[in-house]
């Protein structure tokens, strides 16, 4: 019995042995460094594109917020687009006054002297 | 050029030495993978994986002639995640076992037989826990010394002994069941 027993052992030993030793290599085909040179860059772009959006969302909240602040009197003329000499003078120096009338109207008698 | 002369290259930015080093290990790293994963697609989005990680490391890596041991001992903890996971998608009902595709150049009848003999192989194997699975593939398959499959898989040389052993108790074990 206790010799059956290790015979049996041993054939089993023998079959695992054999199947592990005559067992065939799986055979990648294609090479893979195309694939990995691709997972390279990718991973380099995956990383790299958040950083660009982030300095772009950046940069467009910094003008943003400048012309939020520097943008102390009502320019309702910039909604059309108008900013003739007219309105800058209006803008500037108020009702009745041309660019050129303003500009002369700068030069006080103090200014001259 | 040995792989460590490759390594330090690599980190100095040569694309060739990279070129040379994945062309010389993909298809041990791919069978190593195949063996652990039993699933040839698997194995090969893994084994770029392992690639692309040695490429990041290069930097990190140091030459002391153990490039093997390290590779494979990323590609290890490759498939040891990819195992976990898999494992828990077949909880859930997510992932069915696959096995390794034949060689499709054999002849039929050979190819028959051959893929019967590695289905019950590979079903004895995906059956024994992933440790004992990795030390012996790593020393029966790509012929490691208990020293290198230790450094491999970063135990000590009487803890590899004892996985082998229990290893392949358990995988005899298995195929007489199969």
């Amino acid at each position: 019995m206790n010799e059956d027993n290790g015979r049996d052992r041993r054939n089993t030993m023998n079959e695992t042995d054999r199947l592990l030793r005559e067992a065939p290599e799986p055979v990648l085909g294609r090479s893979l460094y195309p694939d990995v040179r691709a997972r390279i860059a990718g991973r380099r772009d995956a990383i790299t594109t958040p950083f660009r959006l982030a300095g772009g969302l950046a940069m467009a909240a910094g003008i943003l917020l400048g012309v939020f602040l520097g943008n102390d009197t009502p320019l309702t003329e910039s909604a059309t687009g108008v900013f003739d000499d007219d309105t800058v003078a209006l803008l500037a120096y108020g009702e009745d006054e041309t660019l050129d009338t303003a500009f002369l109207s700068s030069f006080t008698d103090e200014n001259i002297r | 050029m040995t792989d460590d002369q490759r390594m330090e290259r690599i980190a100095a930015g040569d694309e060739a030495a990279f070129r040379e080093l994945v062309e010389a290990w993909e298809q041990p790293v791919f069978a190593f993978l195949a063996r652990m994963l039993g699933n040839r697609e698997d194995a090969r989005d893994l084994a770029q994986e392992t690639f692309v990680r040695v490429y990041e490391q290069a930097s990190r890596y140091s030459p002391e002639g153990k490039f093997r041991s390290w590779l494979f001992r990323i590609a290890g903890n490759f498939a040891r995640s990819a195992l976990r996971r898999r494992k828990v998608l077949q909880w859930v009902g997510l992932d069915s076992a696959q096995n390794i595709a034949s060689n499709a150049h054999e002849s039929p009848d050979r190819s028959i037989e051959r893929d019967e003999r590695n289905r019950k192989l590979q079903a004895a194997l995906d059956k024994l826990p992933a440790r004992q699975k990795e030390a012996i593939v790593l020393q029966r398959f790509h012929e490691m010394s208990q020293n290198e499959v230790a450094g491999a898989m970063g135990a000590s040389i009487p803890a590899v002994e004892s996985l082998l052993h229990r290893g392949m108790q358990a995988l005899r074990t298995e195929l007489v069941k199969e």
